[in-house]
């Protein structure tokens, strides 16, 4: 083609180049200025997208972190109430062994009941933990005061009052993770096995199952007292004051001078016109009950029947007989939905029976039950306290490996949640540089663009002068 | 001789002057759009016979020539109106890009602030400023999704005000190529050619090109015949005018004046608006529309089926309203799937839960929706249904639910803990079951006899009360029974469970019984005559508790395998049914069971039984719902009943009212728990999941995908324009060119002219002399 330039293609060709390589520059400097590689998707919209994408993941993980930060707070908290838990049941199993020694007085039993009411609670304040007005530990019920203590036929007994249910936080993907652990399976671990009598009145386990929670009291009423014996001795009261049930045997012997119930001890009789001639109180090692009035005895040897009867109940309003013979009585207390099933042969006095349905009993009631017995409200023997702080000693013993346990399950999750938090940042390290790699303008290369544009244009204006200068015109005179 | 010679002298004269004014024209108009260069053309004028010597008699311009490249002309012409229409495409894109950009109070940037909220409220479910601060992004979300459709919208409004203003100027353009067209024939009726007006008519029509694509014809008389898309706007004899026809927002066409006819412009400015008004704003508007959509259907799906942390609710009001199809003046007989919802709904179940406040007892309740047949009137009928439950439609057509004093009622998953409320699992009430399940073949006159606490008695069942006896329903006959005077008088009500028929007394305990004698319904039943039932001082009460993980919905139903008491007969179990009475589990309820003990179903749910007497002689059964989706056919978020947003596209969004007033009505908990953050999980999961109505894509993926189409058009729209651009430019170069003008070579010609005049003044001097000499002479 043969070139024919002209004014107008001149100032077009001068005009297009000093634009272009304006533009250049422009563009250069808006990546220096920004430090990103393009400012708009256009420029480059499949690395914007991918860029993108990749924010979008910073931004999931981001997600991640901020609900790990909230799990292993709650966590820690949990972790810090557990760890001052685990201590205080501790102290009180040493209290607990030390009530046990038969040596102790009464008032020092006192006292270190005094103590165990003190920790259990400084127990029940951490069992109702409340961080910012969420209860710790009673599942996701947060609003609800997880255990609160009440009177059930004159025991203190406290009660879970949350749900069962673990607080869920999404750390991944499809990653859950259970923060909280309720109060009941810590402080309130429900592992049934069956009631256990303590042995006082002789009542026993019946042939059929049962159903309650925690330490409850059978109480065993003596009813009345018949007396079978020769020889004028008779009842004081009419039995109103003894305990024993069922057949028990008596026998006077004037010339030993002892009068013994069943198999002993044998007592010394009274001496005639004594204080207690006319009512004494005879015991045998069981610690059944009768009382005698020897005021008409002839002072003949003798050997007779006392048979007692009384009756049982839960709640002390329904009452059943005991018969002697069945081995399988059911007692039911429907306000607190127990069910007892009691084999009475073997009662042979009145008291309150202590029944611990084994597995069930929650770490307040274990401490509660055994300040109970070291106060001694029942006026027991130093072996019959022994025997009962025994019954519900295993349940402390239970409660205390499941507030390790769950200080172990915290331990484990909040291992989890670091590991997994350290995973995060390594993936958002790694992330972010990608999008830099993306993103960032590279400087050296940029400004080395820069100063080629500007080079260019500088050479194009140059040029562009110098051709729009020379004309014909200069040279014509 | 002196006056040929002095004659021929003037001629060279007169050409040499005519080319210099050429020159000067030339020059003049260097830099004149559309002027192209001009040449005169000279030649030898006759010659003549002279003393029998044929002599010429010198030179003439003859005539004056446009440089004109016609078919360069035309390729330009085109090109201008590809270069305009990209060039107007690319400023709507750009436009379009900038609403999308990302960064600071971007709509993915207000995604992520979203789902971080509700990250950050999953850890603290129940706390009201982490609620309000979530309710915060997602009123920021809606925001952001009306500006969008908004800014979609004023594009296009821009763009139509843009196509106006043009063609206007296409119209003046039309007068002015028709008045030169007028011109043109006049000067040129006689002969030569009118060049500066054929200059003029060019660069109008190049003109034109910019604004639309243009075809041109030129007559025999010259005159131009101007095409604009298919249509003609100038002909030889007069021309047409163009005008807008448009509803200022979406809807334009261009078309010749009061004719109706579409011009069907594509090319130039306005064929590149009109593309940008007609497909790519309505295209970005619905990829916007359907991402709004499906986030307010997936975020109202899962947060209408969770609970506020303060529990189940007292009153809802929906948010959607319904519309009149019919016209009849009511909503009411509408189908719910063709009721003007924005959303659809299909066939499915809706779970409804009712809740006594005071003592925490919940009762679920199915409903059954049917696309194809479940009216608006169905529905209120079957919410009525349920007790202390009543629903509506407001004067604006929108579904209210309230529920009584002391209750509450909510539409989660959660599982009923108690399910056998009414004891027809060895309960403390004296119950007997039907052995079989719906449906039962009765027929007219079919008897029940009892022996209650006032005698015998028998209830005979008649046709009115069934829909088809022969396939009658225990819900049937249990409303049957319980209309029944003689059954009521005795203190017996019956129950439908599961599809099976409970007959129990209204009181509990040992005291309680009832005998079934006999009857002719017997043997549909299932039942054995002379069966007597007692009931019990402590119930089973089974208790439910986990949570279910199966992925569909079902229905259990829970049988024991003999006679017995939980817990104390040994080899007692317990089989468990699923809806098709497939048997999903055995569980060993006999000697080796501890009461209360949980044992585990299937899929996460457990029960656990109280101590008591259980009868498979009496079929004692309790039914459970199990739940993976408590709302089937969306009917919550059609009618917006307890959702997060409302509205249902870009330029509806926005979030539920009385949720801004009230942040903790947020459904943060799945279960009612205050510290369950289960439905928070759930909608943070919906971060990262596929969604079906964006083709398996995520929120986040397709929100990309949105600005990415944006950009990847714009960016090859842009390259486009620009090598369209070069491409004119170089033709503007040929034809500058060919046409232009080079001073330089004028200026030579110039010389050349000024030299053949000073040759012609001499020529004449020498002819002058010679006369001169000839006059001396005589």
């Amino acid at each position: 083609m043969n070139i024919r330039p002209t004014q107008a293609s001149t100032f077009a060709l001068v005009q297009n180049g000093l634009l272009s390589n304006f533009g250049k520059l422009v563009s250069a400097q808006e990546q220096v200025s920004s430090g990103k590689k393009f400012l708009r998707a256009s420029d480059d919209p499949g690395a914007s997208a991918r860029a993108l994408a990749l924010q979008g993941r910073v931004s999931e993980t981001a997600r991640y972190v901020e609900a790990i930060a909230g799990g292993t707070r709650e966590l820690g908290l949990g972790a810090t109430a557990l760890q001052d838990a685990g201590e205080l049941i501790t102290q009180a199993k040493e209290i607990t062994l030390a009530g046990l020694n038969g040596t102790l007085s009464a008032e020092d039993r006192a006292v270190l009941a005094l103590q165990l009411r003190q920790i259990k609670a400084q127990l029940l304040d951490i069992a109702n933990t409340n961080e910012g007005g969420r209860y710790l530990f009673s599942g996701t019920d947060v609003g609800s005061k997880p255990f609160e203590t009440g009177d059930r036929h004159g025991f203190a007994s406290t009660a879970y009052g949350g749900n069962q249910d673990q607080h869920q936080l999404l750390v991944g993907g499809d990653l859950h993770v259970a923060i909280g652990i309720p109060g009941s399976d810590i402080f309130a671990g429900f592992e049934p096995a069956g009631a256990s009598f303590e042995g006082l009145t002789g009542a026993s386990n019946g042939t059929s199952t049962d159903q309650g929670l925690g330490p409850v009291t059978l109480f065993v009423r003596h009813d009345s007292t018949t007396l079978t014996i020769p020889g004028g001795v008779a009842l004081v009261a009419a039995g109103a004051n003894d305990t024993l049930i069922g057949n028990h045997t008596l026998a006077i012997d004037p010339v030993a001078g002892t009068v013994t119930l069943d198999a002993g001890p044998p007592r010394q009789l009274p001496a005639a016109g004594s204080a207690n001639f006319a009512d004494f109180e005879l015991t045998n090692d069981r610690g059944d009950t009768v009382h005698l009035d020897f005021s008409a005895w002839s002072g003949a040897a003798a050997n007779g029947t006392v048979v007692g009867a009384g009756s049982m109940s839960l709640d002390q309003t329904t009452w059943t007989a005991i018969d002697g013979v069945s081995t399988d009585v059911e007692l039911v207390d429907a306000s607190t939905n127990t069910v007892l099933h009691v084999d009475v042969t073997a009662i042979h006095r009145s008291g309150n029976e202590l029944v611990s349905f084994t597995g069930t009993v929650n770490i307040f009631d274990a401490l509660e039950s055994i300040a109970d017995t070291l106060e001694n409200v029942d006026g027991l023997s130093a072996s019959e306290q022994v025997r009962r702080v025994n019954l519900v000693f295993d349940e402390v013993d239970r409660n205390h490996d499941n507030v390790l346990a769950g200080l172990t399950t915290l331990g484990a999750r909040s291992a989890r949640m670091q590991s997994l938090d350290e995973n995060y940042a390594g993936v958002d390290t790694e992330l972010r540089s990608q999008i830099s790699n993306i993103e960032d303008a590279d400087y050296s290369q940029v400004v080395l663009d820069m100063m080629r544009a500007e080079q260019t244009l500088q050479l194009t204006q140059s040029v562009g002068s110098k051709l729009l200068q020379t004309t014909l015109l200069n040279f014509l005179r | 001789m002196s006056s040929l010679a002095l004659n021929t002298g003037l001629k060279a004269l007169l050409a040499a002057q005519s080319r210099l004014e050429t020159i000067g024209h030339n020059v003049s108009n260097a830099s004149t759009p559309g002027y192209s260069r001009q040449t005169l053309e000279v030649g030898t004028s006759g010659s003549m016979r002279i003393r029998g010597l044929i002599q010429g008699t010198g030179v003439e311009a003859q005539v004056v020539r446009r440089t004109v490249d016609q078919l360069l002309q035309t390729r330009l012409t085109n090109q201008g109106s590809v270069v305009a229409r990209l060039e107007a495409r690319v400023s709507g894109m750009s436009e379009a890009e900038g609403l999308l950009s990302t960064g600071t109070g971007s709509l993915d940037q207000l995604f992520k602030s979203f789902f971080g909220s509700l990250s950050s409220l999953s850890t603290t479910p129940e706390d009201k400023q982490a609620q309000a601060n979530t309710l915060q992004f997602a009123s920021d979300i809606g925001s952001k999704f009306k500006s969008l459709s908004d800014g979609t919208t004023n594009i296009g409004i821009d763009a139509i005000e843009r196509i106006q203003n043009r063609v206007v100027e296409v119209n003046q353009l039309a007068e002015r190529i028709s008045r030169l067209n007028a011109q043109i024939m006049g000067s040129e009726s006689g002969s030569g050619t009118a060049n500066d007006m054929r200059d003029a008519r060019e660069q109008a029509v190049n003109d034109l090109s910019a604004l639309t694509d243009v075809r041109t014809v030129e007559d025999g008389r010259g005159a131009l015949r101007v095409l604009v898309g298919g249509q003609t706007l100038v002909s030889p004899v007069g021309f047409e005018q163009l005008e807008v026809v448009t509803d200022g927002l979406t809807q334009v066409s261009v078309q010749i004046k009061d004719s109706g006819i579409d011009a069907a412009i594509t090319g130039g400015e306005i064929g590149g608006l009109l593309g940008v008004v007609r497909d790519f704003l309505p295209g970005l508007k619905g990829d916007v529309d359907q991402l709004a959509h499906n986030f307010i259907l997936e975020m109202n799906r899962v947060h209408s089926t969770g609970m506020p942390s303060s529990g189940p609710m007292r009153a809802l009001l929906g948010a959607n309203a319904l519309v009149d199809q019919d016209s009849d003046g009511q909503v009411s007989d509408e189908l719910l799937a063709n009721a003007g919802l924005g959303f659809d709904v299909n066939s499915g179940e809706v779970f409804v839960n009712v809740t006594d406040q005071a003592s925490g007892v919940m009762q679920k309740h199915r409903i059954a929706i049917d696309a194809g047949h479940t009216t608006v009137q169905d529905l209120l009928n079957s919410l009525s249904a349920i007790a202390h439950l009543s629903a509506s439609v407001d004067g604006q057509g929108h579904v209210q639910i309230q529920a009584d004093q002391g209750f509450g009622f909510d539409f989660s998953a959660r599982l009923d803990v108690a399910p056998d409320d009414i004891g027809s699992f060895g309960g403390g009430r004296a119950s007997l079951a039907s052995a079989t399940s719906e449906p039962f073949t009765l027929a007219v006159g079919n008897t029940l006899d009892f022996t209650g606490p006032l005698g015998n008695f028998s209830v005979a069942l008649q046709s009115p009360q069934f829909q088809d006896m022969s396939q009658a329903t225990a819900a049937e006959i249990a409303a049957a029974l319980n209309s029944d005077a003689n059954f009521q008088a005795n203190g017996l009500v019956a129950h439908d469970v599961g599809g099976a028929l409970v007959m129990q007394t209204a009181g509990s305990g040992t005291s309680q019984t009832f005998t079934l004698r006999g009857g002719s319904a017997n043997g549909a039943l299932g039942l054995t005559a002379n069966t007597a039932v007692q009931g019990q001082t402590l119930g089973v009460a089974p208790a439910i508790s986990g949570a279910y993980t199966g992925a569909a919905n079902d229905s259990w139903t829970f049988r024991p395998s003999g006679d017995g008491t939980i817990g104390t007969t040994a080899g007692l179990k317990l089989n468990v049914f699923d809806k098709q009475g497939v048997q999903i589990a055995q569980l060993d309820i006999g000697a080796n069971y501890q009461p209360g003990t949980e044992l585990e179903v299937a899929n996460g749910v457990k029960v656990a039984f109280g101590l008591g007497n259980v009868s498979a002689s009496n079929s004692d059964l309790f039914q459970l719902d199990v739940i993976a989706d408590s709302d089937t056919s969306d009917l919550l978020p059609a009618l917006g009943l307890g959702t997060l947003f409302t509205g249902s596209d870009a330029s509806s969004i926005d979030v539920r009212s009385d949720l801004v007033d009230s942040p903790e009505l947020f459904a943060s908990s799945s279960t009612g728990a205050a510290g369950d953050a289960g439905n928070v999980v759930r909608l943070l999961e919906l971060a990262q999941q596929g969604i079906a109505g964006l083709g398996n894509a995520s929120f986040d993926s397709s929100l990309i995908g949105l600005g990415a189409n944006v950009a990847t058009e714009l960016s090859s729209a842009r390259d486009a324009a620009e090598s369209e651009d070069f491409l004119r430019q170089s033709l503007e170069a040929r034809r500058d060119q060919t046409s232009g003008v080079n001073v330089d070579e004028e200026l030579a010609r110039m010389i050349e002219a000024q030299q053949a005049y000073d040759a012609a003044g001499q020529y004449m001097r020498v002819v002058s002399e010679l006369s001169a000499t000839l006059f001396n002479i005589l």
